[in-house]
């Protein structure tokens, strides 16, 4: 293994890359505060992020057609721990664009939310902008943004992407993010790697 | 026990476990003879998947030789160790009998897909063998039985998680020569596993971070016609984009790199883990290495 040292190296490279490099886009870092959205949701209500300011918001990317998400709901992974925090505010994000296979009319996707007993409202980002504003990129992906709207986790609703795990040997890394805030302590680990199937963005 | 002929197989019965042949196959240059096997196929409509093996008593520790084969269908792919934006790699749990020690699992070189909203998946179309190294306590006087529990993934527009029971008997006596392709094949694989570069002498990759924008150079490689494909493992601190050769350098790339978190200090140094993969039938061969960058505050994020 080497180590590097930062020097003075490559000094004409920094120009160069300013000029061609493009930056590694708008996805947040855990810390940023919270891109501010409104989206309309499955019931026909427009939702706004701001809507909730002053407390813990949880967003949930979700696909019905995505199999991780559809263990998750069938396991009710994120409605338990939803009705375990009810002070905190859930909201799931559909960034499935409109020409995906994937994607579902309002109609399919309340009578899906229906027969999974999501209790939580479930919002359209068709086009993607929010997706793509967080960095969303899987099914399921999550958010923690705290009170002063500050994203606090990112990633993973769990340590078990194939699910083999009995579901109390997992670690839920949301539930911890929540515990850790509730005590007035930083989410550790306050980012992990999401899993899942790719979020079905448009071109 | 394990029996050593000389160069030319003699014929002798053959064992039939489900559906295996089970063969002896002689080695390419060699005076010894492995025992070979491959498993019975698990069919989904988007990939099946088997173990094949070879045992070669007389090669120590470096004897067995497994392969988890995948072939998929159109428009398919697996996961590499690093499974890029989404997805996860396959998850291998071996039981055997004789015990397998030291199981290690190879990763060939990768591929690039990408998709949709600047997303990326890191794996393999059309088929996949991960070679699998391990050894057997000698001695073996009956069949070598493995079993590999897989949870793995396979994606093309749409994702579907399979957890698999692939099984392998490989005998240790008997001769048949059906399944050389399949070993064939598996080498092939093997070979395509890009070396560690420090078993050959110094690291060739140096890494420097500048805010949102990591310079990776390579020196003392033969750079060929088309550039090579640079790839790096999981780094947990750092979300790193799709790097991109810079034009007019030889062996250089720019790598977009931001932090994935902000609320915890960094460390004083991170360790880059990275492939270099090299187009089919050029001079230099797949490389893989790691290098470990000092930090400083303000690395991984917007210098704007």
């Amino acid at each position: 293994m080497k180590r590097e040292h930062i020097g003075q190296t490559w000094p004409a490279l920094s120009l160069l890359l300013a000029i061609l490099l493009p930056g590694p886009g708008a996805a947040l870092t855990v810390g940023d505060q919270a891109p501010k959205f409104s989206l309309p949701s499955v019931d026909g209500q427009t939702i706004s992020l701001g809507d909730y300011a002053g407390s813990v918001v949880v967003l949930e990317w979700i696909n019905p057609n995505c199999p991780f998400s559809r263990r998750h709901a069938r396991e009710k992974t994120m409605i338990y721990l939803a009705q375990d925090h009810p002070d905190v505010v859930w909201l799931a994000i559909n960034s499935t664009s409109r020409g995906h296979g994937d994607y579902l009319s309002p109609a399919e996707h309340r009578a899906y939310d229906e027969q999974m007993g999501i209790p939580y409202p479930v919002l359209y980002d068709s086009d993607g902008t929010v997706g793509r504003a967080y960095g969303a990129r899987t099914t399921p992906h999550m958010f923690v943004i705290d009170e002063q709207g500050t994203v606090i986790y990112a990633g993973a609703i769990d340590d078990d992407p194939s699910g083999a795990k009995p579901p109390d040997d997992r670690t839920n890394y949301v539930a911890g993010a929540l515990r850790n805030h509730v005590r007035g302590e930083t989410p550790d680990p306050a980012a992990t790697r999401p899993y899942g199937c790719s979020v079905k963005y448009g071109n | 026990m394990p029996v050593t002929l000389d160069a030319t197989p003699r014929r002798a019965p053959i064992a039939m476990h489900r559906r295996n042949l089970l063969l002896v196959v002689a080695l390419e240059m060699s005076a010894t003879v492995a025992w070979a096997a491959a498993g019975p196929w698990v069919q989904h409509p988007q990939v099946r998947a088997r173990l094949i093996g070879v045992w070669n008593p007389a090669a120590g520790d470096e004897g067995l030789l497994l392969g988890a084969q995948f072939r998929l269908a159109d428009g398919w792919h697996a996961y590499w160790k690093n499974p890029g934006d989404a997805g996860y790699p396959p998850r291998f749990t071996w039981s055997s009998r004789p015990a397998l020690q030291d199981v290690r699992v190879l990763w060939p070189a990768p591929r690039r897909f990408l998709l949709p909203g600047d997303l990326e998946a890191l794996g393999y179309a059309d088929e996949v063998i991960y070679p699998v190294r391990a050894r057997i306590q000698d001695p073996v006087d009956h069949p070598i039985e493995i079993a590999s529990e897989i949870d793995y993934l396979v994606c093309a527009d749409a994702c579907i998680p399979y957890r698999d029971k692939l099984t392998l008997e490989i005998p240790t006596d008997g001769i048949e020569a059906r399944h050389e392709t399949d070993l064939r094949r598996l080498r092939q694989w093997e070979r395509s596993v890009p070396s560690r570069t420090a078993a050959g002498g110094r690291s060739p990759a140096s890494i420097r971070i500048q805010g949102e924008r990591m310079i990776v150079r390579f020196d003392d490689l033969d750079a060929g016609a088309e550039a090579p494909a640079l790839f790096f493992a999981v780094q947990p601190l750092f979300d790193l984009g799709v790097p991109t050769p810079l034009p007019g350098e030889s062996l250089v790339y720019a790598v977009p790199i931001r932090r994935t978190d902000k609320t915890h200090g960094l460390p004083p140094t991170a360790r880059f883990d990275w492939t270099l993969v090299t187009p089919p039938n050029a001079a230099q061969q797949s490389l893989e290495g790691s290098v470990e960058v000092r930090l400083k505050a303000g690395d991984g994020e917007a210098t704007r």
